[in-house]
């Protein structure tokens, strides 16, 4: 899969991998030179024996393509604090290069055939039963076609009676038909529902933002129950919104394939319903593409972490069919480098990017943006960012603006983040040449 | 944009009561809107319209008000091992370890990463130890940042301005530095100016301006010292007492020796003390606010440390004259006193009297006369900075250490404070034996991790 991972990896893209802030933190205790023995690296592997409370060091070892992770720990966080104190040492260039010990090319052989043997055996075994396959996709097709017209005519009585009585008990009553929703298989559906749900009732204009959620959920409801008569890139993204999945191996069979040096402009963790999602945000240097791509882990469980933020990599990405071709996946990669300061774009260029994505995606609710030349401001008593003819971009609500500040201390920077109708959130920024994570 | 808010309006009131008005939207909106007939549905379909067109369509406000630019930055970065171990401090939760690198920092000049700044100052919000040291490093950024947030105005008075504004305006720690150079750059105008605000100021504040004038008693100081006597708070009241004793050639003084004179006599060697009505915590009292001139007709302290002593406890003699040696730094008494009983339970005091290779001396001595739990009680009351000579005499001694619980309290407190000099010692470079007791352990770890935040920032 990696071209190779000799370079040393930065210390920001070892933290990069902690599962959460406690893991980074324990990680960075771990990294004492004292409490290590026997530690090396070599071009395939980091190894060492860890000193922890107890008389027998862990022994801890690091795939770094993967990368994947061993250690004798009780730990059951993913990578656990030991790898990534010995990470953290190799990336300080403190670990002598040398030949893996014995219990390391074990275990490297151990995994290379187990992954032969995965491989195998998604050649030989193939889809079950394409015949039931195909038959419980026709019903699932069903149950959202019929779930959608149901939501359809519900959405209609409610606009007629007036949204005006969402106020007592609307929020319980649009969380019991996004139940319903989930029950027709249209997880797409529930999730906007949910949405409209946290908005009744909170703040002076939540009726506006509630008929906008409930407007475009009208518009996807009725894309969904018509999804033949639709335009075959249209119907993809119908589809997606609705919550159907599309498989991997579809994508990276048939996906729009796209070569380049991809900054990572922002990587974000959001936690819900015990599941964690990992949104990635890709620039592409030469084609000027953006790309998104998605993790999915429970929390405490390792997240893909080939896309370290702040760094560029060479990849070609497979696009998921859709009539905004924008999440992808990463088919094939190489080393990634810390990202010098590119050139962003302004205000108005952003803008009539996501204007033209919003014609191909009327529900796409983040974008990416690498913007230049924007510096800290007021306006209307908010903290903004502004560019050189004074035009505002807002923040979102509960964006910590304290390092943006800080890297900015009132002057232009360069930054990448995501817009949309709440605002931009800012993920990452330079200082002069270095990438600094928000 | 009134298009949207007619539809919100009917949206609210239900289109039972209300039909959408098309005609007001956008064309574009309204050749697709139009084609509903059912109210209802015109309604949705233009505001999904319409919410895409609006998003789509929005436009940014102008006429922000840029904030203002912080000055350059010219102070160099980091090197990039350091700035790791910042990230490693900052998560550590070891304040004296943070406040000792962010010292070396500023003395090498050198710049954190910004992005940074602002946990820095959130910890130093929460440690006010850490204040004093984050605003020496904050530099321009830092200052521009807490003009943004009040909540961190302690980096904006980082440089000890010359002038009095300091004392009146500034923290507990930057007070304290004022006044430490002003009473000896300026000690009439220091004297002025914490006299005039002494009525005014809490009882630490007293204290730490009668600690800092101890270092620099003038004869004239005595009339001031002798109204602190009156002071509200006990602890002020006894520091005024222990300074008035050490006034040169003070009332007090001379009053004490007078009373004294006539109480003791030498008889070959013997000491013969008459104590009135048997009272000996008065005798130690006299004793100790005596000025050491007073012992030099009976014989040298070394002498007079031998004697036996009739008519009192010898005990309440040495206290008493342990307390004149700390009081008036006079290394003959402290020499005395100590060879006379290495592993005196007040040694953390008497030992600061001695100059930084008496000191190693001393403890030395005490290492291999005393037992290990006088000499870790005396580690942790030995005053910082310690002489590298003594940084040395104790790893040496912790290295040849048994493992006991008096060791391992003294090594958490040699651990932070032996000198930087000191960190090319073994213990510092090497990682402890396997299977080592946790204290050892974290003994390496710590000194390791100094030595390691020296090379780093050299």
């Amino acid at each position: 899969m990696s071209v190779g991972s000799r370079a040393r990896w930065s210390t920001e893209r070892v933290i990069g991998l902690a599962p959460d802030a406690a893991s980074a933190r324990a990680g960075r205790a771990q990294a004492a030179p004292v409490r290590w023995s026997g530690a090396g690296a070599s071009p395939v592997a980091v190894w060492g024996y860890c000193q922890g409370s107890g008389k027998k060091p862990y022994q801890t070892c690091v795939e770094l393509d993967g990368p994947a992770f061993r250690c004798s720990c009780p730990s059951r966080k993913f990578p656990c604090k030991h790898a990534l104190g010995l990470l953290l040492r190799w990336a300080g260039g403190e670990l002598p290069e040398e030949g893996e010990p014995e219990w390391v090319t074990a275990w490297l052989a151990e995994r290379a055939e187990r992954a032969d043997r995965a491989e195998q055996h998604k050649e030989t075994t193939g889809p079950r039963d394409p015949e039931a396959a195909a038959k419980r996709a026709e019903r699932r097709a069903d149950r959202v076609t019929a779930g959608s017209a149901e939501l359809r005519e519900w959405l209609l009585d409610q606009v007629r009676a007036g949204l005006a009585g969402l106020e007592r008990g609307g929020a319980e009553e649009l969380r019991r038909v996004a139940a319903r929703m989930v029950d027709a298989q249209a997880p797409g559906l529930a999730g906007g529902l949910r949405r409209a749900a946290g908005l009744v009732g909170r703040g002076r204009d939540w009726p506006s933002r509630v008929l906008s959620e409930l407007s475009l959920l009208y518009l996807l409801a009725e894309a969904g129950s018509r999804l033949d008569e639709l335009p075959h890139a249209l119907a993809e993204t119908v589809r997606t919104r609705l919550g159907f999945n599309t498989e991997t191996a579809r994508v990276l069979a048939s996906g729009e394939r796209v070569s380049d040096h991809w900054l990572v402009g922002g990587v974000l963790d959001e936690e819900r319903e015990q599941l964690i999602t990992r949104r990635s945000w890709l620039f592409g240097e030469r084609t000027g593409r953006v790309a998104l791509v998605l993790a999915f882990a429970p929390p405490g469980q390792p997240l893909s972490s080939v896309l370290p933020a702040g760094h560029v990599i060479p990849a070609e990405l497979a696009f998921h069919p859709s009539a905004l071709p924008l999440r992808a996946l990463v088919a094939e990669h190489g080393s990634p480098v810390p990202a010098s300061r590119p050139d962003g774009d302004t205000i108005p260029i952003a803008l009539a990017a996501h204007a033209k994505a919003l014609a191909a995606d009327p529900w796409l609710d983040r974008w990416p943006v690498l913007l230049s030349g924007l510096r800290p401001a007021r306006h209307g008593g908010e903290l903004v960012m502004s560019d050189v003819d004074g035009q505002v971009l807002p923040l979102v609500t509960g964006f910590d603006p304290w390092r943006l500040l800080a890297v900015s201390a009132g002057a232009m920077v360069t930054l990448a983040g995501e817009w949309g109708p709440a605002g931009l959130r800012p993920l990452l920024c330079w200082d002069g040449d270095r990438a600094v994570r928000l | 944009m009134t298009a949207w808010a007619d539809l919100v309006g009917v949206a609210l009131l239900g289109t039972r009561r209300r039909a959408p008005d098309l005609g007001a939207l956008p064309l574009a909106v309204r050749e697709l809107a139009g084609a509903r007939t059912e109210p209802a549905d015109a309604l949705l379909t233009a505001g999904a319209l319409l919410t895409a067109y609006r998003r789509a369509g929005w436009v940014p406000e102008s006429a922000a008000e840029p904030l203002p630019v912080a000055e350059t930055d010219k102070r160099p970065y980091l090197p990039d091992a350091a700035r790791e171990r910042l990230a490693r401090l900052l998560t550590a939760s070891r304040p004296e370890l943070l406040a000792e690198w962010l010292g070396v920092v500023a003395e090498k000049g050198l710049r954190v990463p910004p992005e940074r700044l602002p946990a820095l100052a959130e910890a130093a919000r929460a440690k006010p130890v850490l204040r004093g040291p984050v605003a020496l490093i904050a530099g321009p950024a830092g200052r521009w940042l807490a003009g943004l947030n009040p909540e961190w105005r302690f980096l904006t008075a980082a440089s000890p301005e010359p002038g009095t504004d300091a004392w009146r305006f500034g923290s507990p720690a930057q007070r304290r530095s004022w006044l430490a150079v002003a009473l000896v750059a300026d000690p009439d105008g220091a004297r002025a100016a914490f006299t005039a605000s002494w009525d005014s100021e809490p009882a630490e504040v007293r204290a730490t301006v009668l600690e800092l004038l101890g270092e620099h008693l003038r004869a004239e100081d005595e009339p001031f010292l002798e109204a602190a006597l009156g002071d509200r708070a006990a602890s002020v009241r006894q520091q005024a007492s222990a300074l008035l004793a050490r006034v040169p050639g003070s009332a007090l003084g001379r009053r004490m020796a007078e009373r004294l004179r006539p109480l003791i006599r030498v008889d070959g060697d013997v000491l013969e003390v008459e104590v009135p009505d048997g009272d000996t915590r008065w005798l130690r009292q006299v004793v100790a606010a005596t000025p050491p001139e007073f012992w030099a007709e009976f014989g040298s302290p070394a002498e007079l440390v031998r004697m036996a002593v009739s008519g009192a406890p010898a005990s309440v003699l040495r206290e008493g004259w342990t307390v004149v040696a700390v009081r008036h730094r006079d290394t003959r008494w402290a020499k005395a006193l100590f060879d006379a009983d290495p592993g005196r339970a007040d040694a953390g005091t008497l030992i600061q009297v001695l100059s930084p290779p008496e000191r190693a001396k001393v403890l030395a001595r005490l290492i291999r006369q005393a037992r290990p739990e006088a000499v870790a009680r005396l580690v942790v009351d030995l005053p910082a900075p310690w002489p590298p000579e003594v940084g040395t005499v104790l790893l040496d001694w912790l290295a040849g250490r048994e493992d006991t619980r008096a060791v391992a309290h003294a090594a958490v407190t040699i651990a932070r404070t032996v000198p930087p000099q000191c960190l090319g010692h073994p213990l510092a470079t090497t990682a402890p034996e396997p299977g080592s007791a946790p204290w050892r352990r974290a003994l390496a770890e710590t000194l390791n991790f100094r030595r390691e935040m020296y090379e780093e920032l050299a």
